[in-house]
């Protein structure tokens, strides 16, 4: 059997305002409207012990790549943009991957950090989604 | 933009370089012998022969009005994005009086036809200065040079708040130096610009697929006129232009 939930996700509450500091001046960057995911739908098939978190964007269309965070936790992200579309768990209940699903992603944003340190918009998103997973409850109801 | 003014576009580069080597054409045609006695050459050659003085004539005429269809087809969606950035403008920017506020402004910017490299202006809000020749480098800006907001936005593809800008025109040496520095242009660029506002918000437009298209600029002239402009409030703008320069 198989669960879904979808929540809507508030752009003036989790897209956050950053001070950008460049070649001596200060600016605000926030993340554009195509940028900000605008619904997190979660599904749970009970019998394959799968549980999915899609995000949805406007740019619906944009190639995926993977990238496996954990034995259990699998990535997609936009090839080009680093933006993360979809959370992939096998094995594991909704409920007990919650803190570790919130920490992988987490730790992702402080990674690109490190390596794409003039890429706002893969940051800033991978910021966002963390908020949107640590914050929205009812996504992790679905088991 | 579109589907058809390309096909339109890919028919005019065929046609002029048939019209470059029709020289040529028919000198191979000229030279042509029966491929035995008796028979007749083929009637593309004999075709080439007997209209080679009219076929260059027809084909630049073929060609001016092919451009001529073309600009028609792509200022018709200018006049359509146009009445789009008014819109847009009467909404965010309402005037007491009625209209919208002459204060501000909306500009749409694309790579350019030509300038493939550089961001044109496509549309303007408001009745002046919608021709103006400004562009913005992408070669520059992809490469942490940034030029002008417009230029930024593009490279970096975040939504751009600056506010609290100096007042360039009677300001203090120290200001015009600030003025510059924060919004990326150079002296002598500032001075073919007919606006100098001292806010400004900038967003990239992107397709489906994620790539850009263009980026939609509002500016004011008040340090503080876009204060209520956020990512979240130009959500709905973003999506309809998505659609609007989709292709």
């Amino acid at each position: 059997m198989t669960t879904t939930k979808t929540v809507e996700i508030e752009p003036e509450k989790y897209n956050q305002t950053k001070e950008i500091r460049i070649q001596g001046a200060t600016l605000f960057g926030s993340l554009s409207p195509f940028d900000v995911p605008r619904e997190a739908t979660a599904t749970y098939d009970q019998q394959r012990k799968e549980f999915r978190i899609k995000l949805r964007y406007l740019t619906p269309d944009e190639p995926r790549a993977t990238v496996d965070v954990a034995k259990e936790i699998v990535l997609l992200v936009g090839k080009n943009s680093g933006k993360l579309y979809e959370i992939v768990v096998r094995g594991q209940e909704p409920q007990t991957i919650k803190i570790q699903l919130t920490a992988k992603v987490g730790e992702l944003a402080r990674e690109s950090e490190r390596t794409f340190p003039q890429d706002f918009v893969r940051r800033l998103n991978l910021e966002t989604a963390q908020r949107v997973l640590e914050d929205k409850q009812e996504l992790y109801a679905v088991g | 933009m579109g589907g058809q003014p390309n096909l339109l576009r890919i028919l005019k580069y065929v046609l002029t370089a048939l019209l470059a080597a029709w020289v040529y054409i028919y000198g191979w045609a000229a030279e042509v012998k029966p491929s035995a006695p008796g028979t007749e050459r083929p009637w593309y050659v004999l075709a080439i022969l007997w209209f080679h003085f009219i076929a260059p004539i027809v084909l630049a005429c073929a060609i001016v009005l092919l451009d001529v269809v073309i600009e028609l087809r792509t200022s018709q969606s200018k006049a359509l994005l146009k009445k789009f950035l008014d819109r847009l403008h009467a909404r965010h920017f309402p005037y007491p009086e009625g209209g919208s506020d002459p204060a501000c402004r909306v500009t749409l910017f694309a790579p350019g036809r030509l300038r493939v490299r550089s961001l044109v202006l496509q549309a303007r809000s408001g009745g002046l200065h919608h021709k103006a020749g400004i562009c913005w480098s992408i070669k520059q800006s992809e490469a942490e040079r940034y030029h002008g907001i417009a230029g930024y936005a593009w490279a970096t593809g975040i939504f751009v708040n600056i506010t609290g800008l100096p007042d360039y025109d009677n300001g203090s040496d120290q200001e015009k130096v600030d003025y510059l520095r924060r919004t990326f242009v150079t002296e002598k660029e500032l001075a073919k610009l007919h606006w100098r506002a001292r806010s400004y918000c900038s967003l990239v437009v992107r397709n489906p697929q994620g790539d850009k298209l263009g980026v939609l600029m509002v500016e004011s002239k008040l340090p503080d006129g876009l204060n209520h402009i956020t990512a979240a409030v130009l959500t709905e703008a973003a999506e309809q232009l998505q659609f609007l320069l989709g292709q």
